[in-house]
């Protein structure tokens, strides 16, 4: 790894100072999972690192009166596990953070980083896409909010402004029972990114039951299948016929490359198989909890 | 670059050392002696470089040296007791083979000794799950498995905290 300075700010304000001063030199870090290997790899090499885990405001989940998840950019992916877990919320959300990486590691990497590094792949982003998360930013100028689906602009792009680091992801509870999954096909079990992976997310309104569906790893931007949740609005009732055309909407939602992990071919046909399962499961699930 | 001093405790005992930002956790503990962290993939990938910060596993190739300051680190060598006689995980994994080149044990040890202090009589489900980051090239798991459930008996026989560190 070349040379750098590490500086442990205990204030947003003295990190946002330091980027701001360090222009093209300082990146933020909040776990290093991500940052520490691409550094060892030399693709990125900065000058200062800015290690927010000091930053206490940072490092707590919140719910507020109108029922809104706050995260901060210190959490990690299990403390959010056990929360969510605790709570009973979020069910994709819970499911994702156990696909990610494995048990170790998740003591470390933070959802928050994960959507910043803005990896296709990345286990959280289905999930959050299907939650209408939002990314919240803090610069000199002032705070931002953005959805996530709108914050990932492509591979390893996200729609930070130089000096402005995301502090937390906001995440309406649904106010509605529901259920909710998160699938994804890996050649291993535990410790491998996603070849394909599928959100879906089920909300039982009175009368007018719902669908959220979101693809990962098979585009270079996050994918909601508007489509087919348009089609199942309203079916309380998922028949095969129903599950084969969502998935067949899946399939035309996205644009999967070839890489080292499996070929385009392979992840459409992951796709369709996921999204079939990730419906089947909400139905189960749903069924279990009724 | 500019060497910092970071303080720490390791395996119960305050320590001091000059470290470059960029030096792992792991490469400093090695480098002072702790040789029973491994050096694997240096990737987050194989974890037998896994050790306890405030008891909580965490892979020490992951870890900047000067993240620990003011924290606590326990490695393989801080389980065994102070008369030398090996902690009942490290014995279990002798007792049941679950030891061959060895290289992935002292990982293995810390990533149970930190499932068995969250849960003391695990599922083989938790025991999977817990050691799923810990890569061993010579085993098949098996035996590891088994010197898990044998540690995790013999720890209950042991007075009430005996074996935590
Ligand atoms: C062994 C291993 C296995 C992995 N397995 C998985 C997996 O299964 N699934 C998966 O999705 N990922 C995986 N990853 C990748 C990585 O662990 C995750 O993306 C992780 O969630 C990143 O979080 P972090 O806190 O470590 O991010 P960091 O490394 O701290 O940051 C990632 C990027 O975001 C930027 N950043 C961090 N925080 C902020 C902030 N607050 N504001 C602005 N920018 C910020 C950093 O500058 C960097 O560019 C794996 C990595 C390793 C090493
Ligand atoms: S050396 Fe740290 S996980 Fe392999
Ligand atoms: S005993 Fe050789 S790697 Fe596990």
């Amino acid at each position: 790894m070349l040379a750098f300075e590490l500086e442990r700010p205990k204030t947003l304000e003295a990190a946002l100072g330091i980027l701001a001063d360090n222009p093209g030199k300082a990146v933020p870090k909040s776990g290093g999972t991500d940052l520490i290997i691409w550094m060892k790899k030399r693709t990125i090499h900065p000058k200062i690192l800015v290690d927010l885990a000091l930053i206490k405001d940072l490092s707590n989940i919140t719910i507020s009166e109108n029922g809104r998840l706050s995260v901060g950019t210190n959490v990690t992916l299990n403390r959010l596990e056990d929360y969510l877990d605790e709570r009973e919320v979020l069910p994709a959300l819970i499911d994702a953070c156990r696909s990610h990486s494995d048990f170790t590691l998740r003591n470390k990497a933070t959802m928050v980083g994960n959507v910043t590094a803005a990896v296709p792949s990345g286990d959280m982003i289905p999930a959050l896409c299907c939650y209408d998360a939002e990314v919240e930013t803090a610069s000199l100028e002032g705070t931002r909010h953005i959805s996530v689906l709108d914050f990932i602009l492509g591979p390893k792009k996200n729609a930070l402004d130089p000096g402005e680091i995301a502090t937390r992801i906001n995440i309406p509870l649904p106010e509605v029972a529901g259920t909710g999954c998160y699938l994804k096909s890996t050649r291993r079990s535990a410790l491998d990114l996603a070849q394909a992976s599928v959100a879906c997310v089920m909300l039982c309104r009175t009368g007018v039951t719902e669908y959220r569906l979101s693809c990962g790893a098979v585009s270079p931007i996050p994918v909601r299948v508007f489509e087919a949740e348009k089609m199942l609005r309203g079916k309380s009732n998922l028949t095969p016929s129903l599950i084969e055309h969502s998935a067949e909407l899946a399939v035309e939602a996205v644009n999967p490359i070839t890489d080292v992990r499996s070929s385009r071919e392979y992840r459409l046909q992951m796709i369709r198989e996921l999204t079939k399962r990730a419906l089947a499961l909400c139905q189960k699930r749903i069924q279990e909890v009724a | 670059m500019t060497k910092h001093i970071v303080r720490f405790i390791l395996n119960g005992r305050a320590v001091k050392i000059e470290v470059e930002p960029r030096t792992t956790l792991l490469r400093t503990l090695r480098e002072i002696g702790v040789i029973s962290v491994k050096r694997g993939c240096e990737e987050g990938e194989c974890g037998t470089c896994t050790v306890l910060v405030d008891n909580s596993p965490q892979k020490s190739c992951m870890i900047l040296a000067m993240e620990v300051e003011g924290r606590s680190v326990t490695t393989s060598e801080g389980l065994i007791f102070p008369d030398g006689e090996l902690h009942p995980i490290q014995q279990a994994f002798i007792d049941e083979g679950a030891i061959q080149c060895g290289y992935c044990t002292p990982g293995m040890v810390m990533a149970t000794y930190a499932l068995l202090m969250r849960s003391p009589d695990p599922t083989e489900e938790e025991v999977r799950n817990a050691l799923a980051g810990n890569l061993c090239r010579c085993t098949g798991y098996v035996s590891i498995f088994r010197a898990v459930k044998k540690a995790s008996a013999m720890m209950k026989k042991l007075p009430q905290g005996a074996g935590d560190r």
